[in-house]
């Protein structure tokens, strides 16, 4: 229903503009004085235009489950809850799970001359938290529907995995395999800074963008070796997380 | 108005588009293959403590059939040496074939040494795959030139660390 009044209002306001019609819907008046209201300067002592509470949202990072669809081994699902205070700060809560289930085409174990098990990292669906804020910077802009900003955030996530299908060559005794590592565990800790957008699409829903630099300050170790896949993070030889959030906006009237 | 709203709707997915560009180019930055060195090497000190001198060292890996597998091959005045251990069992023999200089006589003399340890895969990625690790348990030398064998580091890494100092 709401869909199809914007495409009414959509289709009724074009042949206006295409025409060069002064004449101004009742809308737009109405959002000319509302624009005008808004455009005046705040008082002295006024800090913001927005109050402390100006809002709450939910959101989905949909970027990892469709890289997922392009054959990617690991994925992450995310639930974001975001405050809106004075629309300037923005704290965020994330809860999601990630699980990897990756093999190699060039490392593994060679079983005989023509067969060849590539190297398999498996780690089953683990929980990650993350919390964090971001910041925007045009905070008292009249239009506050769109905005982008700075982010910073931290992350915590434990998992464990096992890999199979490994083998070693040394130079002077040779070719052993396969071998495994069974039981590995992670701690792992790592913080995000970066940059987001966030646009309005309807009454309710929002996107929004963001990238970030992701340096580990704890990356977890394990007396058998390191961690690939860090539920939350990713790859953690890889240090840019992008994601794509679909935002519900809860207080919008 | 609502072509307006449409352009401002526009421009963030130009930012996107550039985001996009820059997260390729940084993710394409990370895959280089293995960056990691996946050999463990036992590096054994050789230190004088007689007034000899070194003249050279060359060194055979010993299998448990007796084959002998050549490591080191007539190296000049060593103040070190570095070895693989077998990463399939739990023994290693290297056998030392050692030329020393004493005021001006040569003399050469063979000592093997004797390394039990245990071994254990460390993972390190997907683009390296394992590196074998190793625990010393004990460590002896045989043959006359050498007095004295210490294990300074019982832990085998990929990472360069001196692991046994052998005064001679």
């Amino acid at each position: 229903m709401r869909w199809t009044m914007l495409s009414l209002l959509l289709l009724s306001s074009l042949p206006l503009h295409a025409q060069g019609n002064s004449i101004p819907t009742n809308s737009e008046v109405q959002e000319a004085q509302l624009a005008n209201q808004w455009a005046e300067e705040l008082p002295d002592g006024v800090k913001y235009r927005y109050p402390l509470l100006n809002g709450m949202s939910v959101s989905f990072n949909l970027f990892p489950p469709l890289i997922q669809l392009f054959g990617k081994g690991y994925c992450n699902y995310e639930g974001t809850l975001t405050l809106d205070l004075h629309h300037r700060f923005f704290p965020q809560f994330t809860a999601g799970a990630g699980y990897c289930d990756a093999k190699s085409k060039d490392i593994g174990y060679e079983v005989d001359d023509t067969h060849f098990q590539g190297l398999r990292y498996h780690s089953k669906m683990r929980p990650f938290f993350r919390t964090g804020m971001l910041f925007n910077f045009n905070y008292n802009d009249i239009k506050p529907n769109d905005f982008y900003g700075a982010l910073i955030r931290f992350g915590y996530a434990y998992s464990k995995a096992d890999v199979t299908n490994l083998s070693y060559t040394d130079a002077n005794w040779g070719y052993v395999g396969p071998l495994e590592v069974k039981d590995l565990k992670f701690h792992s800790i790592w913080m995000e800074v970066g940059g987001f957008i966030k646009v309005q699409v309807t009454n309710h829903f929002s996107m929004g963008w963001d990238l970030a630099y992701k340096p580990f300050l704890h990356r977890g170790k394990d007396e058998h070796g390191k961690p690939y896949f860090v539920p939350g993070y990713g790859v953690a030889n890889s240090k840019f997380g992008f994601g794509f959030h679909l935002y519900y906006d809860l207080n919008r009237k | 108005m609502t072509l307006q709203r449409l352009s401002d709707l526009y421009r963030p997915f130009r930012l996107l588009g550039g985001i996009l560009l820059l997260t390729t180019l940084l993710s394409s930055c990370g895959n280089n293959g293995c960056e990691e060195t996946r050999e463990s090497v036992l590096l054994v000190q050789l230190k004088p403590t007689r007034g000899l001198s070194l003249y050279s060292l060359s060194a055979w890996g010993i299998t448990a059939e007796g084959d002998s597998i050549p490591m080191l091959s007539n190296v000049s005045s060593p103040t070190e040496a570095e070895f693989t251990l077998q990463p399939d069992t739990t023994f290693t023999q290297i056998q030392l074939h050692c030329i020393v200089n004493d005021t001006g006589e040569y003399e050469t003399f063979d000592n093997t040494l004797n390394i039990r340890y245990r071994h254990y895969p460390y993972f390190l990625d997907m683009e390296c795959g394992c590196a074998i690790f190793y625990d010393v348990d004990s460590v002896w030398v045989s043959g006359a030139l050498f007095q004295q064998v210490k294990l300074k580091n019982a832990h085998i890494t990929n990472e360069e660390n001196v692991n046994i100092i052998l005064e001679y």
